[in-house]
């Protein structure tokens, strides 16, 4: 009798018979099958399995309606009944319950996404000092009084034909005065 | 507070700018006539100290010809006729923000060329420039310009 450690596992026992498997996973698992008649029962039912669906391909290609190929399949187990295949249609419902639950959680999670609020300015929210908020503080700093530069310069000067010289004197403060000499 | 403050700085400066600069302003022109002799130096010339200094301590008299005092105002030319027959044309083109004086000044000569066509100064009140070379009477004449009053 087979323990539920002894039983090959689906996928496994589904790609030994599509020979998907390596050379060394094939002699392994045919030599398990051939020393137990439950997984040689379990490969016949997939094999039928198989060419139910390589019979069927064709309808499948042109766009048959799923539910009359699924009732063609299922018609096909039945004639020969299996306590496998009926463990693994509970499975398959309990599969299709938790993916429908994931898939209502990422919906939720997705709209969620969606509808929450905007973050906040995450570099506001790291330098709370590069805010451009407009603050206003008392100024009690003394007013500074800048002096105008003193004395005169030339900004400009043309001599026309003649020719000249621009120079400076000091004035009676220090302060630089402009001279304009023109050697006549 | 502090900004109602500056605004009102602000405006302030702009309307004493604006009248300051419609404002006339007072100018003084002194013609000196400068020699290398011996002689005497006008004492109303005391008051210029630069006139003491180099180059124009190489000059031994110094004689007041004509000292001519005007309101200028923006934008307007003044001439003054010069001993040698020259007209020195002065315009005052505009008082800066800071106070100072941006002058315009030309020497010409009816039906000859410009002997000085263009200078502009800026000037502190107070605080003169001068034009000097032109040769008259033996000696050298030497223009002095002081525009507006000097600060206390």
């Amino acid at each position: 009798m087979n323990t539920p450690e002894d039983i090959i596992e689906d996928d496994k026992l589904q790609r030994y018979v599509d020979q998907e498997l390596t050379e060394g996973e094939m002699k392994v698992v045919g030599r398990d099958v051939a020393k137990s008649e439950f997984e040689q029962a379990r490969v016949a039912q997939l094999g039928r399995l198989s060419a139910l669906m390589r019979d069927n391909a064709d309808e499948i290609a042109k766009g048959v309606d799923a539910e009359v190929l699924f009732r063609k399949i299922t018609q096909g187990v039945a004639a020969d009944p299996s306590p496998r295949l009926e463990l693994k249609k509970t499975q398959t419902r309990r599969t299709s319950a938790v993916v429908g639950v994931a898939l209502a959680m990422a919906a939720a999670v997705t709209i969620a996404f969606l509808i929450r609020p905007p973050d906040e300015n995450p570099i506001a929210a790291r330098n709370p000092a590069d805010d451009p908020r407009e603050v206003l503080v008392e100024n009690d700093l003394p007013l500074i009084h800048v002096e105008a530069p003193q004395g005169s310069s030339v900004e400009r000067v043309d001599f026309g034909a003649n020719t000249g010289t621009v120079f400076e004197v000091e004035g009676d403060e220090g302060q630089p005065l402009a001279v304009v000499w023109i050697a006549e | 507070m502090t900004r109602i403050s500056l605004t009102s700085l602000a405006l302030a400066l702009a309307v004493s700018a604006t009248a300051a600069a419609q404002a006339p302003v007072a100018s003084e022109v002194v013609v000196i006539l400068a020699k290398e002799e011996a002689g005497a130096i006008d004492p109303t010339l005391s008051d210029i100290a630069a006139l003491s200094r180099a180059p124009f301590n190489a000059f031994r008299t110094m004689r007041v010809l004509e000292r001519s005092r005007e309101q200028l105002r923006v934008a307007t030319d003044r001439d003054i006729q010069l001993p040698n027959g020259r007209t020195l044309r002065i315009r005052l083109q505009r008082v800066m923000p800071d106070g100072r004086f941006r002058v315009r000044v030309s020497i010409n000569r009816p039906d000859a060329d410009a002997y000085l066509p263009l200078l502009q100064v800026v000037a502190s009140p107070g605080d003169p420039f001068f034009v000097a070379g032109q040769s008259h009477d033996g000696g050298t004449l030497v223009i002095g310009i002081r525009l507006g009053t000097a600060a206390p």
